[in-house]
């Protein structure tokens, strides 16, 4: 299942995006025209990080507890990334 | 007039972005030492928006390549998680010296590293990492099916204190310079670290998507993401990828490594063009 999110997850965003073009181009002064874009493009940027916190339960699952360490470590490191450059 | 939908803009940031994915599907490099002069010098785009759409697009490359399945077979996971951590502990680092370090040192320095990443490239073209499927990879080598030969091939990772640290100072100059850091990866792992062309650029691939997301959520927080330049961009990106994909699977290794040499050393000429 959670390979099907990752697989369908491209489809959808490409799908969200195109939706979104055609809308601005039909509908330019509409606000919510550039909605689907900004859906599409937030569901692409979830993605890497989704893949990392998958990796890290499935290890934990297996009891993998050096990989699991090490994929929660990353996503550690990407959270203070995330907070040093909003500071 | 970049927020409105033109045919010509769809058309020019799709194409860029094709180039970028073909690049990052066959060679793990993120593209973005390419889209970020052509956004800003071509049309216009101020850096920061550009640097956004750049973000974007690696991020999309990475899930073209994470999500194949030609791709899955290549990633080494574990290698993947170990150097993005280093990476991911780099970039964190480039945020804090970013202002200490003369922009134009940096870029010269850059630059002389691409140079000479290309010539070791060139003058390795013929090495091969690839080992018998018979032969033991150790904790963080593997094994890959080679489609030009048929034959399942195994590989070991050697000099891994070097794949790390080369790993970090690409998280670094990333966060520096607005790369995804493939460029420095993929040479490094492949001419002194075992690893073999292919598994080199797919696991690059999907370590700069990791690497891409917190700067792109910031950007995307802050409202720096121009919508349709980014979709038009990622659209492009998900062709060329495909293509790319394509092409580093039934390309031989020796005229990836070509090409990996020509690239790198286009990006020393583009970084010294773009010197202050």
């Amino acid at each position: 299942m959670i390979e099907q999110f990752f697989l369908r997850s491209g489809q959808v965003s490409t799908a969200l995006l195109v939706a979104g073009l055609a809308a601005l181009w039909l509908w330019p002064g509409e606000p919510r025209s550039a909605a689907p874009i900004y859906a599409g493009l937030l569901l692409l940027m979830v993605t890497p990080i989704t893949r990392v916190s998958v990796a890290c339960a499935r290890y934990l699952r297996a009891g993998d507890r050096q990989s699991a360490a090490l994929t929660f470590a990353i996503l550690v490191v990407v959270a203070l990334s995330g907070w040093a450059a909003m500071r | 007039m970049l927020t409105e939908v033109t045919f010509s803009l769809v058309l020019f940031a799709a194409a860029a972005g094709a180039v970028a994915g073909t690049l990052g599907g066959m060679l793990g490099l993120g593209g973005g030492v390419f889209l970020v002069p052509v956004l800003v010098q071509v049309l216009g785009v101020p850096m920061p928006q550009a640097v956004a759409v750049s973000l974007t697009t690696v991020i999309a490359t990475s899930n073209a390549v994470s999500g194949s399945v030609a791709g899955r077979s290549l990633i080494n996971m574990r290698l993947g998680f170990l150097l993005e951590l280093a990476t991911a502990a780099g970039g964190l680092l480039g945020g804090f010296v970013a202002t200490a370090i003369a922009p134009r040192l940096l870029m010269i320095t850059f630059s002389l590293v691409m140079a000479g990443m290309s010539v070791l490239t060139f003058l390795r073209r013929d090495h091969r990492n690839n080992l018998p499927s018979s032969a033991d990879p150790g904790t963080w080598g593997g094994r890959f099916v080679d489609e030009t030969s048929g034959e399942t091939v195994a590989y070991r990772v050697e000099r891994m204190p070097l794949a790390i640290g080369t790993s970090f100072v690409a998280g670094t100059l990333s966060t520096m310079l607005g790369i995804g850091g493939g460029v420095i990866k993929v040479p490094v792992l492949n001419a002194w670290c075992g690893v073999p062309m292919r598994v080199a650029s797919a696991t690059s691939a999907f370590m700069i998507g990791v690497t891409a997301t917190s700067g792109a959520l910031i950007y995307f927080g802050r409202g720096l993401l121009l919508p349709v330049l980014a979709a038009s961009a990622v659209l492009g990106v998900r062709l060329g990828s495909s293509l790319g994909l394509r092409l580093g699977r039934q390309w031989p290794a020796r005229r990836l490594k070509l090409v990996l040499a020509v690239v790198l050393l286009v990006v020393s000429a583009m970084m010294v063009a773009r010197l202050p």
